[in-house]
């Protein structure tokens, strides 16, 4: 049986919560990569072995915790944000020991928080799973290059760097960011299938 | 120095498109490194969790980046052994967890059951003031704007940005005020501080899942002889 991350097969979770040996050595297959890309971003790079200790932490944790999950997206969603919030915690602490190489972090201490208090807020992982699929989707609408500006924003490119790269001037470039964002608001609230889902997701956007 | 036609231009675009001209006199007004971190501060909570969130659906069909290494199964399945030994441990995790999202959507049940204009808690000459994290961003579509609240004789909404805000406001209780309620997000609890013989008292109890949270305000005030 090969597993692909985004597919639910009911049975083999049954396993899982069974902690049959050989569902969880099948299911490390697909959730360790997902934890070690979970665990990694442009914006820090963290010793080899502390991330394989994230990563591996993050699927300890769901499979403390595999009983309260109901399905297949709930686990490879509640890996990943245990392995991206575990990241930045390590990442913390690493720099209050002064421990600094190899050790690069480029994101403020702001966007650490921010980036958390992300991870932090998904309570139900089987939605947040959905609503990321959504909110991909409706980024790929606004048509490039708008969408792969905004993804380069996203993944902490300066103005500067995206003026460069997509040969525009600084405020065009802040105008097209502006822009994505209203587009991608208002797309949400038409959107009919997840329109209750996303509108909470959207209000735990402005609560922080 | 950041400009206020920026802010008005950001604050605008909140409540419909803007125009071919608005749209070029805000790209002039990005090409100043301070307006444009007035537009970072604009979406920041937002560009956060929407990055998250693709990098997740990036994760789940890898593209072959980040390299990952070999599987450590071993090593994971002496962990996952060790865990699942600590059942205890596991089961305060689960606690913790579990309260913190009450708090949560109290917090957000509050927010929602205040803006939706519900009737008052108590009709004492107390001046009572309740503290809820603001609705209002850019994410909030224009129609859906804060409503004027009657919260009752003695009641004031305060509208707070951030929890950072509401930190700072918790701590203090101006001379006019006789107490300040708020959902500490942090401990699971709904809170107070209160003014009492002339000194300033704070108290606690935790959040439930029932009765709603306006109810559990009700009787917190109650308790403390806040409300009839």
């Amino acid at each position: 049986m090969t597993l692909k991350p985004n597919e639910p097969p009911p049975e083999f979770l049954i396993r899982l919560k069974s902690q049959a040996e050989d569902a969880w050595r099948e299911a490390y297959a697909v959730l360790y990569p997902l934890a070690w890309r979970g665990a990694s971003h442009p914006g820090w790079s963290l010793p080899a072995t502390d991330h394989e200790e994230v990563a591996a932490d993050a699927i300890i944790a769901t499979a403390t915790d595999i009983h309260s999950l109901a399905t297949w997206e709930e686990v490879t969603a509640r890996v990943f944000l245990a392995a991206r919030r575990g990241a930045v915690s390590r990442l913390r602490k690493i720099l209050a020991q002064k421990r600094g190489a190899p050790l690069t972090v480029s994101l403020e201490p702001s966007e650490l928080d921010a980036i958390e208090q992300a991870c932090v807020q998904v309570t139900e992982p089987k939605r947040w799973h959905e609503v990321s699929a959504l909110l991909e989707q409706q980024i790929a609408a606004l048509g490039e290059p708008a969408a792969a500006l905004l993804r380069d924003y996203l993944r902490g490119a300066t103005y500067e760097e995206l003026a460069e790269r997509y040969a525009k001037p600084i405020g065009t470039v802040g105008v097209v960011i502006h822009r994505a964002f209203r587009q991608i608001s208002r797309r949400a609230h038409e959107e009919p299938r997840l329109m209750k889902e996303l509108s909470l997701y959207l209000r735990l956007l402005i609560l922080t | 120095m950041s400009t206020p036609r920026t802010s008005e231009l950001l604050r605008l675009s909140h409540q419909r498109d803007l125009t071919p001209i608005e749209e070029s006199e805000l790209a002039t007004l990005l090409e100043q490194p301070e307006n444009r971190n007035l537009l970072d501060a604009d979406i920041a909570s937002a560009k956060a969790r929407i990055a998250v969130a693709l990098d997740y659906q990036a994760a789940l069909a890898p593209t072959g980046s980040p390299a990952t290494p070999p599987v450590p199964v071993a090593t994971l399945d002496a962990a996952r052994r060790s865990a699942l030994a600590k059942p205890r441990q596991a089961k305060r995790t689960g606690q913790i967890f579990k309260w913190a999202t009450l708090a949560l959507a109290a917090s957000i049940a509050l927010v929602v059951w205040l803006s939706s204009g519900h009737a008052p808690l108590n009709k004492r000459p107390h001046r009572l003031e309740i503290g809820v994290v603001a609705m209002a961003g850019t994410w909030r579509n224009t129609d859906a704007a804060p409503t004027p609240v009657p919260l009752g004789e003695g009641w004031t909404r305060r509208e707070l940005t951030n929890r950072g805000q509401l930190q700072t406001w918790s701590q203090t209780l101006p001379d006019d005020v006789t107490a300040r309620f708020w959902v500490d997000e942090d401990t699971g609890s709904l809170r107070v501080i209160l003014r009492r013989d002339g000194k300033t008292l704070s108290e606690a109890t935790p959040l439930r899942t029932e009765p709603s949270v306006p109810e559990q305000i009700r009787q917190f005030a109650e308790k403390l002889g806040l409300a009839e």
